[in-house]
C-alpha cells in the first residue's frame, strides 16, 4: 500500500509536466524511478520507452501502466495510469474556469512562456537519454540518420523509430 | 446513450490503431470527427491549441476537450476511457510479453535500435521547437540557466519557477 501511494504520487506529479506527447516527463521520471527510488534500472527504463513506441498510447500513460504493473500488479497499474491523467484533468478544470477571465493577450503570453518551458523539458528528456547512445558510434549514427530523415522527409516519427529498430537488428550488437 | 457509446468507440478505435503516442492521433481524431460532421475545422484547431498549452498528454487533453465540446462531461469521460483503455491493455499484455523476451538477441537489438531512434527524434523535436519561435538572448540565457539548475534541483520546481520568471520579465518589458 505504501509503495502504491508512492508510485501514484510520482505519476501524479509527472502528469503536470506532461506537455505534448509526454516526452517532457522523461527527465523527471528517469530521475524519480531510476536515480532516487531505484524502482527500475536505466536499461529497463530504456526498454519500456522502446516498448511504448511499439504499442499505442501516450508515452506517459504507457510508463505509468508498465511501472505500476511491475511494482505492484494490475491495481497499482490502474492507479498510476489514473494518477497521470488526473493531475492534468484538475488543471484543465481550473484553466477552463480561468480562461474566461484572462484576456487573449494574456493567454498568448502564457502560451509563449509554456513554449519555452517545453524547450526546457525536451532538452531534459534528450539529456537523460543521451547516455544510452553515447558510448556506441553505431547508435550515434542511427540517431543522426533518424534526425536527418525527419528533417528532410515528412515520414511519421513513430514509424521511422520502429524502422530504426529493424535497422538495429542488423546493425547493432 | 447511443451517442456516448459512439464517441467512446471513435476514440477507442483511433487510440488502438495509432502507434507512437499523442501527436500521431490528432489528425486521425480530426478526420473521424469531420467525417461525421461533429466539429468544424476552426473549433478543432482551437481545441488543439488549448490541449497543447495545458499540462497532460496531448491525446488525453484533446479527447477530453473534444468530449466537452461535443456535449459535456459524459462525452468527455467516454472519450477519455476510449483513449486510455487500448494503451493500458497493450502495455499489460504485449508490453509484458515483449519485455519478457527482451534478452532474445534480435528483440534486444530491436530495442537498442529504437532507443537510438528515440534520441534522434527528440533532437528533431527540440530543433523544431527552437525553430518555431525566434527568441531573444535573455530567453536563451534563462532556459540555459534553468537547464543547469535542473541537473541539481527537482524539475518539478525549476519548471514552474522558470515559467513564472519568464512571464514576469516579459511583463516588465511590455512586449506581450
Amino acid at each position: 500500500m505504501h509503495e502504491m501511494i508512492r508510485m501514484v504520487l510520482i505519476f501524479f506529479k509527472a502528469g503536470i509536466l506532461a506537455f505534448g506527447g509526454g516526452w517532457t516527463t522523461i527527465n523527471f521520471l528517469k530521475r524519480e524511478l531510476v536515480d532516487i527510488h531505484h524502482c527500475l534500472s536505466y536499461g529497463e527504463f530504456l526498454d519500456i520507452l522502446s516498448v511504448s513506441q511499439a504499442t499505442p498510447g501516450p508515452i506517459a500513460v504507457n510508463l505509468a501502466t508498465y511501472v505500476g504493473n511491475r511494482m505492484g500488479g494490475i491495481i497499482t497499474a490502474l492507479a498510476c495510469t489514473f494518477a497521470v491523467v488526473a493531475s492534468p484533468m484538475l488543471f484543465m478544470m481550473i484553466f477552463l474556469k480561468l480562461v474566461k477571465k484572462l484576456s487573449p493577450s494574456h493567454i498568448a503570453m502564457l502560451d509563449d512562456s509554456l513554449h519555452l518551458g517545453v524547450v526546457l523539458l525536451v532538452s531534459g528528456a534528450l539529456f537523460s537519454l543521451l547516455p544510452a547512445v553515447l558510448p556506441d558510434w553505431r547508435l550515434m549514427l542511427i540517431s543522426i540518420v533518424t534526425f536527418t530523415i525527419l528533417l528532410k522527409t515528412g515520414i511519421s516519427p513513430p514509424l521511422l523509430i520502429l524502422l530504426m529498430g529493424i535497422g538495429g537488428i542488423f546493425f547493432c550488437c | 446513450m447511443k451517442r456516448t457509446l459512439e464517441i467512446f468507440w471513435i476514440f477507442f478505435k483511433v487510440s488502438s490503431i495509432t502507434l507512437g503516442g499523442g501527436y500521431s492521433m490528432l489528425p486521425v481524431f480530426y478526420s473521424e470527427l469531420r467525417k461525421r460532421n461533429y466539429i468544424s475545422k476552426e473549433d478543432f484547431l482551437k481545441i488543439l491549441g488549448r490541449a497543447q498549452a495545458l499540462p497532460g498528454p496531448v491525446a488525453v487533453n484533446t479527447s477530453v476537450l473534444l468530449g466537452i465540446h461535443l456535449g459535456g462531461i459524459r462525452y468527455a469521460m467516454a472519450a477519455l476511457l476510449g483513449v486510455l483503455i487500448p494503451p493500458v491493455v497493450a502495455i499489460l499484455t504485449a508490453g509484458t510479453i515483449l519485455l519478457k523476451y527482451k534478452d532474445v538477441w534480435f528483440i534486444h537489438r530491436f530495442f537498442v535500435g529504437v532507443r537510438a531512434g528515440i534520441v534522434g527524434f527528440l533532437a528533431y523535436f527540440l530543433y523544431k521547437l527552437l525553430r518555431a519561435k525566434s527568441r531573444k538572448i535573455w530567453e536563451y540565457i534563462l532556459v540555459t540557466s534553468a537547464f543547469v539548475l535542473m541537473l541539481h534541483f527537482p524539475i518539478i520546481f525549476v519548471f514552474p519557477a522558470m515559467i513564472a520568471l519568464h512571464l514576469i520579465m516579459k511583463g516588465k518589458m511590455g512586449d506581450a
